[in-house]
């Protein structure tokens, strides 16, 4: 699946997730910047991801996701 | 060349900095000087007050007889009953929560302006290893500059107090409200006292004392050696000197280590002691005491009595076999 | 060698005039040989422990990064951990451990063999086990290689301004700075010195004089009433801040000084508006050390166990952070309060939220300040109350009805009022101030050099010289 078509289906569930349409993400949206603390919100992204795209991260690799351009590529890897 | 250039700005911003640091060094010592000489100015105006009668100890008193020694001392000997028996001018010196060391330190500027004919020291329970003796010495620290004979005993403290005593505002450390508080109306307030005397009025009770187990506790050697020099200096300057151990409320089923010690040495140089600290008629007196150590105004009469009679006794013994 | 003390500060200029007269290249050696120095004067003894971490550490970590496979990855760090981790449970935990579990047999064999009378807890230990551990997870995790340069990886470890009392730093932000030394800034000298400055006036100022009152409340809880223990509740939190902070601030400011940044690890804690945003801003380098170590793999692992997933961890977070403090149950139920209330956070996020939209900012905000501080208040009394004996004391004081409040010298009082005024203020100014009301850095030199030299005088007009030791040392 091609890079842009993911972001674009991330952006959805980002949207349908926070109840906000105004989301735009792009390939530099940074999710690191979560607080600690404060991670609901990220792990019910990661799943929703996950439960969508029918993958599963490896707790490495989502650790290492900077920002969505590499939670995509992430994702990219994953289906092959 | 450029190089040369890129040195020397580097070089001149850093002397910069350098001129900039000197300067607030220089800012710092001036204002800690100006600042100093204004906390000592009104220190020594005090006119009551803990501050006012160290002061008044070493540097004003010419009384016969003095009393020397912590809150012991202070609360604990009535002057009335001294001066009307003994016949001699009477103040008292002791001083809450002080040590041998601070006796010692009031002797020795004492001893610089005359002798006092006659000095009795409570030395009860004196000689514990105790940390807080040594933070105390504290309350000397603005003495330290015009009172060269007691720096190294303020110099026990630690061994970078003649560091610390660079600064002129450092003697007054943690004092700035009680320098208010000594040169303003509080003043009349603070321990009104008869001849540096302070009376307790309360009444113990007995009800509220939490009793502990008595513990053997560590002596400190150097505080016995500052006893010694005490008693040796008054021996010296030819003071008729006391050692009077008083009582505590509770009675103890031993005698206390260092009581025992302090008498011991006290019979060494011939100096008379009087142990009172298992006294009937003052132990287990509760309306005799304010505290679990400390007599209050009626018990110092009683007790007081009991130390003159002993003193006159032996005090005119000694001046008939003069005679 | 405590680092409010002279000698501290003896060794600490003698060590820049070495460092700063060195030639780059050398400078690295010259931090290692001072902390040795330095370590070696608290007791030779710890120099012991710490080399042989390092030795190991150093070791382990290369071999991590070369293992192709993840078993053997795996392997090494078990055995990083082991170690680590069992200096520490047995220097720390040793005895409590023994203890707890003699507590389920009757007989005292436990006891008689297995308690050790001499363990003393080398200083600094905790804080610098969890930073190795750290540096030996981020190799794991691949999100850094390990440090081939011995020397460096010594420093990293044993750099003496970080070394007793932290901050707990990690490999990204202190290993590059290793060896990239200036060769003189001026910038560095003065933000070092203004840290230092301003950590001595906390401490001593601050946290010292406040300690006066508690510590004679505390010493004599019986004979005091509720109000009075209220008042030491309320002034507890500040003094530990003041004194941690301070102490932080002295390491900070010493770094600084060769030109090292050490990580923040405070963030005007006393303002935080709940408690989650707290344990963003106190203690920064152990909470979000155990955040990223530890919560969010966690969190991340249990995911599908949605948000119990998050209480769980948040949980064994939380008395992780009790639990290093010490090997008592007062710590561990200390964590649980916090997870308590960050669970709470959690749950009523949505409803806090509309709430706040309701309010006017200022007084919204001014309650969750004034709650949350509170909050952290209380909670203190249990870190504070180290056995059970305490514990059933303070139910007695609370239950006692108010009376007099207890106010030992009023000189105390006032001098604990001017400072921690003056504390408040700085932090309140620091956490919503404008540049424009930031006046100490705009006025130019002559008014900072003023400022400054009046904060050196008031310290020693007004700071606790005689005893008074830091909480944080025992960890």
């Amino acid at each position: 699946m091609e890079l842009n078509a993911i972001i674009k289906q991330v952006n959805k569930i980002f949207i349908e997730l926070f109840e906000d349409e105004s989301i735009v993400l792009s390939e530099k949206s940074d999710t690191s910047e979560v607080e600690a603390w404060d991670s609901l919100n990220h792990i019910q992204v990661i799943t929703a991801v996950e439960k969508y795209f029918k993958i599963r991260f490896e707790l490495n690799e989502l650790l290492n996701f900077q920002n969505i351009g590499d939670l995509c590529r992430g994702v990219q890897a994953k289906l092959g | 060349m450029i190089n040369a250039i890129r040195n020397k700005i580097i070089h001149n911003s850093f002397m910069n900095f350098l001129l900039k640091l000197f300067a607030f060094v220089l800012i710092v010592i001036i204002l800690d000087f100006s600042i100093g000489t204004v906390l000592k100015h009104y220190y020594f105006k005090q006119y009551s007050g803990y501050e006012f009668r160290t002061m008044y100890a070493m540097e004003e008193t010419t009384a016969d007889l003095l009393i020397f020694g912590s809150s012991k001392a202070n609360h604990q000997y009535y002057p009335a009953i001294f001066e009307n028996r003994l016949k001699l001018t009477y103040y008292n010196v002791g001083r809450d929560g002080t040590s041998i060391f601070y006796s010692y330190a009031i002797l020795k500027s004492i001893l610089k302006r005359y002798s006092p004919k006659m000095i009795i020291l409570d030395i009860t329970r004196e000689f514990g290893k105790n940390q807080e003796s040594y933070d105390r010495l504290s309350m000397l620290l603005p003495y330290y500059e015009k009172h060269p004979e007691i720096r190294s005993i303020i110099e026990l403290k630690s061994k970078y107090e003649k560091l610390k005593l660079l600064s002129k505002i450092y003697p007054y450390n943690s004092l700035i409200f009680s320098i208010i508080a000594g040169n303003s109306e509080f003043n009349e307030e603070r321990h009104r006292n008869i001849n540096g005397y302070i009376p307790l009025f309360k009444e113990l009770n007995p009800k509220s004392l939490i009793h502990s187990t008595p513990l053997h506790y560590d002596l400190d050697s150097v505080k016995i050696k500052i006893y010694e020099s005490f008693i040796k200096d008054c021996i010296k300057s030819n003071i008729k000197l006391y050692i009077v151990i008083s009582p505590d409320y509770i009675n103890l089923e031993y005698n206390d280590t260092a009581n025992i010690v302090a008498e011991k040495i006290a019979q060494k140089y011939n100096v008379k002691c009087f142990d009172f600290y298992r006294d009937t008629s003052l132990v287990n007196h509760a309306k005799y005491f304010a505290d679990n150590s400390h007599l209050n105004d009626n018990g110092a009469k009683v007790f007081s009595k009991l130390v003159v009679d002993k003193i006159a006794q032996d005090y005119q013994k000694n001046n008939k076999s003069e005679n | 060698m405590i680092s409010t003390s002279i000698v501290y500060f003896i060794f600490l200029v003698c060590t820049l005039i070495v460092f700063y007269l060195s030639p780059v290249k050398y400078r690295n050696y010259v931090l290692i040989i001072a902390s040795l120095v330095f370590y070696t004067y608290v007791k030779f003894s710890y120099v012991i422990i710490i080399l042989t971490v390092i030795s190991t550490n150093y070791v382990i970590g290369i071999k991590i990064e070369d293992s192709d496979t993840k078993k053997l990855k795996t392997r090494y760090l078990y055995l990083s951990l082991l170690i680590n981790l069992g200096i520490l449970i047995y220097f720390k935990y040793w005895n409590s451990i023994i203890n707890n579990i003699s507590l389920f047999s009757a007989d005292s064999f436990l006891k008689n063999n297995f308690l050790l009378r001499e363990i003393i807890l080398p200083l600094g230990l905790s804080y610098y086990i969890f930073q190795t551990i750290g540096y030996i997870l981020d190799i794991y995790r691949g999100s850094r290689k390990s440090e081939k340069n011995f020397s460096k990886f010594s420093l990293f470890i044993l750099f003496f301004p970080k070394l007793l009392v932290g901050p707990i730093e990690r490999a990204k932000n202190l290993l590059p700075q290793l060896g990239k030394y200036h060769l003189l800034n001026k910038e560095d000298l003065i933000a070092g010195g203004k840290l230092i400055i301003w950590g001595l006036f906390k401490k001593l100022v601050v946290a010292d004089r406040i300690s006066l009152y508690v510590d004679a409340v505390y010493s004599n809880l019986p004979s005091h009433n509720a109000s009075t223990f209220c008042l030491a509740t309320l002034l507890y939190p500040i003094q530990v801040y003041a004194d941690f902070s301070g102490y932080t601030d002295i390491a900070i400011g010493s770094a600084r000084l060769f030109g090292i940044n050490l990580m923040e690890n405070f963030k005007q804690p006393l303002f935080a508006k709940n408690v989650s945003d707290f344990w963003r801003r106190w203690h920064i380098s152990l909470s979000s050390w155990v955040s990223d170590y530890i919560y969010t793999p966690i969190v991340i692992k249990r995911r599908d166990w949605g948000s119990f997933g998050v209480v769980y961890a948040l949980l064994i977070s939380f008395i992780i952070i009790g639990v290093w403090h010490g090997a008592s149950w007062n710590y561990v139920i200390f964590g649980i309060i916090q997870a308590a209330a960050l669970i709470y956070d959690l749950e009523t996020k949505n409803f806090r939220k509309k709430l706040s939209k309701r309010i006017p900012g200022y007084i919204y905000n001014t309650f969750s300040i004034l709650l949350t501080f509170l909050f952290f208040a209380f909670s203190l009394v249990v870190f504070r109350t180290t056995n059970l004996s305490g514990a059933v004391n303070i139910i007695h004081v609370m239950l006692s009805g108010s009376g007099k409040l207890f106010i030992d010298h009023p000189s105390t009082m006032l001098f604990i009022i001017i400072g921690s005024v003056i504390l408040l203020t700085s932090d309140f100014i620091k956490e919503y101030g404008k540049t424009r009301y930031n006046v100490i850095h705009v006025r130019g030199w002559i008014f900072q050099a003023l400022a400054y030299s009046l904060l050196i005088l008031y310290i020693i007009v007004a700071g606790v010289f005689d005893g008074g030791q830091f909480i944080y040392f025992a960890f």
